[in-house]
């Protein structure tokens, strides 16, 4: 796994259960009981998602599951908010991909 | 077939929990407690995932609280959302969506709403930028999820929820570069003396965080606010300007064109990757509006809440709200409110309740109620937002509908929230509203010279949260 | 301002009115358009967008519905607005032996009449549609001149250009009763006062029936509680409108919630589906907590992938109908100008259409006689009769 340089996380991590995980194809930090959202923070990562319209990106907003900009695609599914969501053990992470050309759906390399 | 209880208890949080306890001590025997989080405690006593312990215990009362909810007398359903509440024949027909085994219907002679509430949202131009969030989200991140959300943080907002953040946040090692609240220093506290005494952990929680901010060299800016935020694709940098009263620009030097200050006007620029927004709280009245009660305009909070008489019913028999879904009050009025609530569902129940178990509670509440309200008259929500607008700020930020398309849609005639939702649809998207709906309306009343009730309320649909097609449908013919 | 004379006041501000209100105001009449909410609060803002032939009855309904739909093609250009029209043809799904039947012979019907209308067998459906489960269907009746737009824009924009002819506009204000002295339309009655006028046309769907009353005028008109939703933003799913052949299966609305299978995808992505309905006689908005999961069952089952995808909201509007499946426009007969434009199927194709009409008929010019076909003071037999009946029965109990 990888040396964070910029630790985001607090306290020790000794006491913490290690997952792995896959963001956009590389494997990243991630310990149980931590949201997909914070293992994305933890990475000092903000942009989660392009917008369907003019492509704006977007990250975390409201923490809470009531605004619905925190979306990712999680184990193959569109759109899932991240700060609900908890890691688990082989959890495929996707963000910030071109929207589809189509009708705004989001595809993925 | 709907299953049939009693009482359902929508929402974990300090209202619903007291309100679950208290109607288990009364014998209640069919109590449902449904939340939509995998952990109860809602989000003033937000729990720490276990996985991460290691963390302070949640506190005795919290403790207490989650005790007072013993699974016999009480039945938990966690990650479960209602989405929608359909009064049927002198009760309630409530339809859930949860986990796999999560009954989907639920039929309920009393109903009391617990929702709480969420963070007004506080546009302004770059509000959408990556690393621009809640003062809630951060928070929640910093205390319970032990990560910071940034690095040089810039809190803006009001009132003393702030305060607790920046403490948090300074504690975790972060550099804040300001702690701003909208409203001028409050001078006119010492009138409400009275109503603080006995405040005691309350005021030894603002002074620790008063404490924590000054050895960090953080000071409180009175009367400013974050005016926009800029950046490549995330948030580099905010400029910071007076607040002041009702209407920003008047305050702001340089002309400014009435509908909005021109971009580069004056204002202080600071170097951030992060802006926690704490203007303020909206009450969750999807539920409440659903059902069919009730609501009224609360100017002071500048927001609808639901109508209910002094034992919490709502205009709807057998139908009660507790806690901040009613009117922000904080959590301890919310705990009150929740017991007061229970004992109204009983008596409506058929069970006995002494009076004076009730007036023991209305004096609490009432005790709490004035403490609450203390903070509104020296914390107002920010009501100056709209003067700094531009036509390119995202207003509704689902459908990302600028505030240029609804103010030309106004120009067109739509009056209403209802009619720039039509027009525009701000208030379509997967929010369902709530991030826009509050904005919309004082852009309208800012645009229009009316008064605030007259853009109306949206209309509001089930499902009040996006559910799964299939997760509409009643278990049995799954 | 009550107490100003005008020469016409439309009530209803929807498809139907707004388009009246705009031509009247355009042939040079004083025209006031009312609205009890927002425009396009009613019917008309829970309508798909279809503008659709495929369920016209034959004669000078469909006549007249094909004259209507050859005035889309210019409508935006007309109005000078954009209402994200687009022409994506259409499917009725057949899904039984029996509905096979009646579509062949509908096709033939339709195809004499020279609707382009074709019938499909099952690998041809799906291949038009590859989200379409085969199980669902035995083939499709295809109408590919049929297109769909975004019904709040095109009531928008009526009233926006009827406004630049001197159209006034009332919203939020409810119309209380049409007075008549002498068997004389003399204006209506408002919750903001009287408002004098020579003409009243009501084109307010189900509520014409009260309204109506108040003049002492009895319509045939019956309406059902109408309910659909729409997903989030999907990825292509269907793209053609759909609906389901059933429809013309149906003896009649019937009292019981019944979904009538309809569904479209709309621009952005989202998906429209619907439509749950019973027959009623209270006038209400509110979603019912059946609604939902029975357009939801109908739904999976003829498009597999929707089973995941999120609901946003669903919405519930009465939605009127005449037994006997024609229009009530035309002027009244027992009052002089009161003009009725409500019940037509379907709503938007012969929108403009209707516009136009009653913009005739109030300003006095030569307008087919045919129409009376479409009276609003026919009286309607049988099973029709009935209905009407059983409806007002309703009614009266609420």
């Amino acid at each position: 796994m990888s040396t964070v340089k910029d630790e985001r996380r607090l306290g020790p991590l000794e006491a913490r259960q290690p997952l792995t995980i896959k963001v956009d194809g590389e494997p990243v930090p991630a310990f149980a009981g931590e949201s997909v959202a914070t293992v994305l923070l933890a990475l000092g990562r903000q942009t989660f998602r392009h917008t369907d319209r003019i492509h704006a990106p977007r990250g975390l907003f409201c923490g809470m599951g009531v605004c619905f900009d925190c979306l990712v695609t999680i184990d193959g599914i569109e759109n899932v908010r991240a700060c609900m969501t908890p890691v688990e053990e082989g959890m495929v992470i996707e963000t910030c991909c071109e929207p589809s050309a189509a009708t705004g759906g989001h595809i993925h390399g | 077939m709907a299953e049939s209880i009693e009482l359902a208890v929508v929402g974990a949080g300090p209202a619903g929990l007291a309100a679950a306890g208290q109607a288990a001590e009364l014998g209640l025997l069919s109590v449902t407690l449904v939340d939509a989080f995998a952990l109860p405690g809602g989000q003033y006593y937000k729990q720490t995932p276990p996985e991460l312990g290691g963390d302070a215990a949640p506190d005795e009362s919290v403790r207490q609280l989650l005790a007072g909810v013993d699974q016999k007398a009480v039945r938990l359903l966690a990650g479960t959302s209602v989405w929608g509440l359909f009064p049927e024949d002198g009760a309630y027909i409530l339809c859930l969506y949860g986990p796999p085994d999560t009954p989907r219907r639920l039929r309920a002679r009393t109903v009391i709403l617990a929702p709480g509430a969420y963070d007004r949202p506080a546009p302004f131009p770059g509000w959408t930028l990556p690393g621009v969030m809640t003062a809630g989200a951060a928070l929640a991140l910093v205390k319970h999820q032990h990560v910071l959300p940034g690095r040089r943080i810039l809190l803006s907002g009001t009132g003393p929820l702030q305060l607790v953040l920046a403490r948090h946040l300074i504690d975790a090692g972060a550099e804040l570069a300001g702690v701003l609240d909208a409203n001028p220093f409050p001078w006119s506290g010492w009138r409400h003396a009275g109503a603080v005494w006995g405040q005691w952990e309350r005021l030894r929680e603002g002074w620790e965080s008063l404490r924590t901010m000054r050895k960090a060299g953080v000071g409180i800016r009175w009367s400013h606010r974050v005016l926009r935020a800029t950046g490549d694709g995330r948030v580099e940098q905010a400029v910071i300007g007076p607040a002041g009263g009702q209407d920003a620009s008047r305050q702001i030097a340089g002309g400014q064109d009435a509908r909005g200050l021109e971009p580069g006007s004056a204002g202080e620029t600071v170097p951030v990757d992060t802006i926690c927004l704490g203007h303020g709280l909206m009450p969750a009245v999807q539920l409440s509006r659903l059902a069919g009660c009730e609501h009224r305009y609360q100017q002071a909070q500048r927001a609808y809440v639901p109508v209910r008489d002094e034992r919490l019913q709502t205009t709807l028999e057998g139908l009660f709200v507790a806690g901040d879904g009613a009117g922000i009050g904080g959590k301890d009025v919310a705990l009150w409110e929740g017991r007061l609530a229970a004992l109204g569902a009983a008596r409506k129940l058929g069970r006995d309740v002494a009076p004076d178990r009730v007036s023991a509670v209305d004096q609490a509440l009432a005790d709490q109620r004035r403490f609450a309200a203390v903070l509104d008259a020296l914390f107002p929500s920010s009501a100056h937002m709209a003067g700094l607008l531009t036509d390119d700020t995202v207003l509704c930020r689902c459908e990302e509908i600028t505030v240029g398309e609804i103010r030309r849609a106004v120009d067109e005639g739509a009056t209403t929230v209802n009619a720039i939702r039509m027009l525009t649809r701000a208030g379509m998207g997967r929010c369902q509203g709530r991030m826009c709906g509050s904005s919309v309306a004082e852009l309208l009343a800012r645009e229009l010279g009316q008064p605030l009730e007259a853009a109306g309320q949206a209309t509001p649909r089930p499902p009040v949260v996006p559910i799964p097609l299939d997760g509409l449908i009643d278990n049995e013919e799954a | 301002m009550p107490g100003q004379g005008w020469d016409v006041v439309v009530v209803g501000g929807g498809l139907i009115g707004s388009a009246a209100a705009y031509h009247l105001a355009r042939s040079g009449m004083r025209t006031l358009l009312i609205e009890q909410g927002d425009l396009a609060s009613g019917a008309s803002g829970a309508n798909f967008g279809n503008v659709q032939v495929q369920d016209a009855e034959f004669g000078l309904s469909l006549e007249l519905t094909l004259q209507g739909y050859e005035k889309f093609s210019s409508l935006e250009a007309e109005l000078d607005y954009d209402l994200d029209y687009q022409r994506t043809g259409s499917l009725l799904l057949i899904e039984n032996e029996h509905q096979w039947v009646a579509m062949q012979q509908r096709a033939a019907s339709l195809q004499v009449a020279g609707v382009a209308a074709q019938l499909l067998d099952r690998d041809e459906v799906c291949r038009l549609e590859p989200s379409l489960s085969p199980e669902a269907v035995i083939g499709a009746l295809f109408h590919a001149n049929e297109g769909n737009l975004n019904p709040f824009k095109l009531v928008h924009a009526y009233a926006l250009r009827g406004r630049q002819h001197g159209l006034e506009v009332w919203t939020h204000t409810e119309v209380t009763g049409i007075s008549v002295q002498g068997e004389r339309v003399t204006g209506v009655d408002t919750n903001q006062g009287h408002v004098a006028a020579s003409w009243a046309v009501l084109a307010t769907g189900a509520w014409a029936r009260r309204l109506a009353q108040t003049a002492a005028v009895d319509l045939p008109l019956c309406w059902v509680h109408g309910e659909a939703l729409i997903t989030e933003p999907l990825p292509p799913l269907a793209r053609h409108g759909i609906s389901s052949a059933a429809f013309f299966e149906a003896t009649g609305e019937s009292e019981e919630q019944v979904v009538g299978f309809c569904l479209r995808q709309r621009p952005e992505g989202n998906v429209m589906i619907g439509e749950a309905a019973y027959v009623t006689g209270a006038l209400g908005r509110r979603v019912t907590a059946t609604a939902l999961p029975a357009i939801a069952r109908e739904a999976r089952r003829r498009f597999p992938a929707l089973r995941q995808a999120a609901v946003m909201r669903g919405w519930a509007i009465p939605v009127a109908f005449v037994p006997d499946n024609r229009p009530l426009l035309g002027a009244v007969d027992e009052v002089e100008g009161l003009v009725v434009a409500t019940g037509l199927k379907s709503t938007i194709v012969l929108t403009p259409l209707a516009g136009t009409l009653i913009a005739a008929l109030v300003s006095g010019s030569d307008v087919d006689p045919r129409l009376a076909e479409f009276s609003p003071s026919r009286s309607i037999e049988g099973a029709g009769h009935q209905k009407i009946n059983n409806h007002r029965y309703a009614e009266d109990t609420e």
